[in-house]
């Protein structure tokens, strides 16, 4: 897709993907959007795909999002749980704002949870991070290092035993 | 430290003293004296090492009893923390959803009111329309009967004068007992000047032609 081709291409750009402002919760799998592209009472539910879909998909790359169009006599939006329970959200003749703000309360992660995440995410951003509470306790399981002397000896260059043997 | 150097300066005689690890440095290999020294093996008398084995064995067990159990109790410990803790965030999540679901049951009955409404007035608004066209087409139907019954009723008017097989010797007498000069000159304000062979009418008179 070309840079800035097509239809409010602002869509694509990083800074609008990045400012979507709702990530479901874990237990959601499948997130699917029936609406219809006429009717007074699409237009909603039709401007809710059209804007806030690429944001969705950005925030939520496990979550499986499925748009059914023109199959339905009134939009709706359905969400499949991983426990195979599902959540109906009737959107007929509702503003794809007010649609945001009832998925934010209902099917969204809430502010508190996403500040908490964020803050567990970022301890253990750093991969060069090492020792205890880290993702691993020692510098020498990454490959290319020196393993430690306690579990293979080092080479004998070294080592002082060897290396001032002839001084 | 000092330097070797400082100390050779030095003005007035200083004591330094430190404590050093009473042997060779690590990597001094082993002494000329020493190469070829075999260290003797100890001797352990039959009963004694026997004696040695069996109490080594029995330290040996212990120790792998205690720490295997302080192993497991710690094992033990951790998961009872997690699972109650995993409870509780269960439990709490399961409330939230629970919460999250009433909203959402709130949100659809309410919507679903408003269609209702919607799908009322849309209704109406269709009857009223189709019942509009019904009247329109009507009377549009009647209007075309008045159009074509007036017609008739001129057309009827008209058929008293047609000539048919009955009145056609009647009509015959009469256009020959009239004859019509059609041959007959105008004026500009339309006054026919007949002449030849029909009399002569004076100018002021206006005649038209009958219709046969």
């Amino acid at each position: 897709m070309p840079f800035m081709k097509g239809r409010a291409p602002i869509r694509r750009t990083l800074n609008y993907l990045n400012a979507g402002k709702l990530v479901l919760k874990d237990r959601i799998k499948i997130f699917s959007v029936a609406y219809n592209i006429f009717g007074e009472n699409n237009s909603g539910a039709k401007d809710f795909v059209f804007w806030y879909l690429p944001q969705i998909q950005y925030k939520n790359p496990d979550v499986q999002v499925a748009t059914l169009k023109n199959l339905t006599p009134s939009p709706f939006i359905k969400c499949y749980l991983d426990d195979g329970k599902k959540i109906l959200i009737d959107i007929d003749n509702k503003s794809k704002e007010e649609i945001l703000q009832h998925l934010l309360n209902t099917v969204g992660k809430s502010r508190d949870v996403l500040k908490a995440e964020a803050v567990a995410a970022e301890k253990k951003d750093n991969p060069a991070n090492f020792g205890v509470g880290c993702e691993r306790p020692c510098i020498c399981e990454v490959y290319g290092q020196v393993p430690c002397p306690g579990v293979v000896p080092l080479p004998k260059f070294m080592r002082g035993k060897y290396k001032n043997q002839n001084a | 430290m000092i330097s070797h150097n400082a100390l050779l300066k030095r003005t007035w005689p200083v004591i330094v003293q430190y404590a050093e690890a009473h042997r060779k440095p690590r990597w001094v290999p082993v002494a000329k004296s020493k190469i070829y020294r075999i260290p003797k093996r100890p001797e352990i008398t039959e009963e004694e090492r026997i004696e040695l084995l069996r109490v080594n064995n029995n330290y040996k067990t212990q120790m792998r009893a205690i720490r295997r159990f302080y192993h497991e109790e710690m094992i033990k410990e951790k998961s009872t923390r997690e699972s109650s803790s995993s409870e509780m965030s269960q439990k709490l999540e399961a409330d939230d959803w629970q919460r999250c679901v009433e909203i959402n049951d709130k949100w659809n009955a309410q919507v679903a009111l408003e269609r209702e409404e919607r799908r009322k007035k849309e209704l109406a608004k269709m009857e009223e329309y189709a019942l509009a066209r019904m009247e329109a087409k009507d009377r549009e139907l009647k209007e075309r009967i008045e159009k074509a019954s007036q017609e008739i009723r001129k057309q009827k008017e008209l058929s008293k004068t047609f000539i048919t097989p009955e009145n056609l010797d009647a009509a015959i007498d009469h256009a020959l007992a009239n004859p019509v000069d059609y041959n007959f000159a105008i004026d500009l304000q339309g006054n026919q000047y007949l002449g030849r062979e029909s009399p002569a009418i004076p100018p002021k008179h206006k005649t038209t032609p009958k219709a046969v």
